[in-house]
């Protein structure tokens, strides 16, 4: 069908995989972000806060440069497992919330209020591999402002302070991954879910900030009224049981002051109501991702 | 090994009892039929089943019962390479707002198993070809309803599917745009490169396009009818009006041999025999104390078709 010739032709050419397809939906769905200012100037903040933690991590170890700036070592922060999660975990996952609330409530909800899905199904591409693509956009941008920085960040000290560093602090690492991962999927699953079943963006943006914020004082008012023996509430929480099981991911990485307003609630029922969470959203997309509803 | 390029010569579509339920109703009901024409038109009602019929095939809904082979392969085990060759044109609006055509066009060419480099010349090659080169940079949601049906024409074909379904590909284009839509399937069709399964309510656009025509009424078949086969035949009919009593006229007609139907009153269809005149048709009228009031050569349209199917409870044959 070459333009000069104006002709039907069928393709002969080599195909790509099909096991592969997802990326071409994750590669659009990211791609349609970087046209909006905000996104991009979000991005830029994002990034900036890890890059402000390598220069002190730097400074930390720059004997001349600390001299030099007459900066006297003691004034700066330790670099320990509460610098990893109040200074660069905890913000990244601030961040991560405002990016996925900008980004996420879009990704299904722009096809399905433009009648797209019929488009997408009707071609060698199942409903999970749609999903699946639009997580993978949503996953690999938060991955790109949590645990990618926070590694690095942990692998910058390793490597000034030392190999004795690294051994001791293995555990940092994986609590750093693990808490980051467990809120992506947190973020990624209840995003997607709202951006199936809401089709107005404002709105799922304003569910999706209601069911990470209402959800923690409610809790905590039901807590308080029912005298429960433990906080059972906040298994509803989203927020408190990232809470719960980061703290039990750090442990005795980090000090007491970080367990201040730990709600009291078993880590294996926190993880339980994580992955029932996911479960449920992971539901409710399937039930919405369709080519076409059936209107009974 | 089959040639990649060519349409299939077997049956293009096979629908084997298929029934098909939706929210508990049923929707298609008992359809078999075996379809083979380059372009094959679906006709019926509102409602009769015609877009529900696509989308089974497309595999967007189970069948409740039986089964259907689109391209040979049954569409309970379609792969994804039976949905790379297939084309969807979908009647509703749908498109991705904030992407110009040419990305649009694109990605469903990449979604499709085309490689970047190439999805991209063939997006452009696509949307030159269904008549919007000038506009392919232009975002989707700028596009009049026209164009908008010219992109997902564009969408449809990128790929260069072996089967292309089009589902009223004529909704709300004005008449000049409406014959250019139905040139493009004509030239596509031509080809022999592509089948097309052309879902209407609008008879002129299915008669202009199609060789085979599947009239679906209540989610039943109604009629199947080969009107490349019609039309190879070329037989003429005689609408004849007429004024008297006719008993003696018909059965000398039926003495001549030919086949004929009465259809009102005083009204008459019949096939002239090979080798009978039709003043010896004048000439038994006088024998018989008929009049005829008015003859005229009438062929059978697609209306004609059409509407007996509508008005019969029970499924006829597609002959004429």
């Amino acid at each position: 069908m070459a333009v000069y010739e104006r002709s039907y032709r069928p393709f002969v050419g080599p195909r790509t995989p099909t096991a592969g397809r997802w990326r071409v939906v994750a590669r659009y769905a990211l791609a349609d972000q970087w046209g909006s200012r905000v996104f991009l100037a979000s991005l830029v903040v994002a990034l900036t806060l890890p890059v402000i933690a390598a220069l002190i991590i730097y400074l930390r170890h720059n004997a001349s440069l600390l001299s030099l700036l007459q900066v006297d070592v003691s004034q700066l922060l330790d670099i320990d497992g509460e610098f990893f999660l109040a200074g660069v975990l905890v913000p990244q996952q601030w961040a991560a919330l405002w990016m996925t609330l900008l980004v996420g409530p879009r990704l299904i909800t722009a096809d399905l209020a433009a009648g797209a899905l019929p488009l997408y199904l009707a071609r060698p591409l199942t409903r999970r591999t749609y999903v699946l693509g639009k997580a993978a956009a949503l996953v690999g941008l938060l991955s790109a402002i949590t645990w990618i920085p926070g590694l690095l960040l942990w692998g910058l000290q390793a490597s000034l302070e030392g190999p004795g560093w690294a051994a001791e602090n293995l555990r940092l690492a994986g609590a750093l991954l693990g808490a980051s991962w467990t809120w992506i999927l947190i973020l990624s699953c209840l995003s997607l879910a709202l951006s199936a079943w809401v089709r107005w963006r404002p709105v799922a943006q304003l569910f999706l900030l209601g069911m990470l914020t209402v959800p923690t004082g409610f809790a905590r008012a039901v807590n308080e009224i029912l005298e429960l023996d433990r906080d059972w509430a906040v298994l509803f929480s989203p927020t408190d049981l990232l809470t719960v099981t980061r703290a039990g991911l750090f442990g005795d990485t980090v000090h007491s002051w970080a367990y201040i307003d730990l709600p009291d609630l078993p880590l294996a029922s926190a993880w339980l109501a994580v992955a029932l969470l996911c479960a449920a959203c992971l539901l409710l997309l399937t039930l919405k991702v369709k080519a076409f509803e059936v209107v009974r | 090994m089959v040639d990649p390029n060519l349409a299939p010569a077997g049956p293009v579509i096979e629908l084997d009892a298929l029934s098909v339920e939706l929210g508990g109703r049923p929707i298609l009901k008992q359809l078999s039929a075996s379809l083979s024409g380059r372009a094959i038109g679906l006709l019926g009602p509102n409602g009769a089943g015609k877009t529900t019929l696509i989308h089974t095939l497309l595999g967007f809904h189970p069948p409740s019962a039986g089964t259907a082979r689109v391209l040979g392969q049954d569409i309970r085990e379609t792969t994804s390479r039976l949905r790379e060759q297939i084309g969807y044109m979908p009647e509703r609006d749908a498109h991705i707002p904030g992407m110009s055509a040419v990305r649009f066009v694109r990605l469903m060419a990449e979604l499709s198993g085309l490689p970047p480099d190439l999805a991209l010349e063939r997006a452009h090659e696509a949307l030159y070809y269904v008549g919007l080169g000038e506009a392919r940079y232009r975002e989707l949601q700028t596009f009049s309803l026209g164009m908008k049906q010219k992109v997902k024409l564009a969408q449809a074909l990128v790929h260069g599917p072996r089967l292309i379904f089009l589902d009223e590909p004529t909704n709300g284009l004005d008449p000049r745009a409406r014959l250019r839509m139905i040139e493009l399937i004509r030239e596509i069709t031509d080809t022999g490169l592509a089948n097309i399964i052309l879902s209407s309510h609008l008879l002129r656009d299915v008669e202009q396009c199609c060789q085979e025509v599947l009239v679906l009424k209540d989610g039943r078949i109604a009629v199947f009818c080969d009107l490349e086969a019609e039309r190879r035949d070329n037989r003429r009919f005689l609408d004849l009006e007429l004024r008297g009593e006719l008993a003696g006229f018909t059965d000398a007609l039926e003495g001549l041999g030919g086949e004929l139907a009465l259809h009102g009153p005083q009204r008459l269809k019949m096939v002239l025999p090979e080798g009978i005149e039709v003043r010896q048709l004048y000439a038994l009228a006088e024998e018989s104390g008929v009049q005829i009031r008015r003859l005229s050569y009438k062929r059978d349209s697609l209306e004609d078709i059409f509407l007996a199917a509508m008005q019969t409870e029970e499924p006829i044959d597609g002959g004429l």
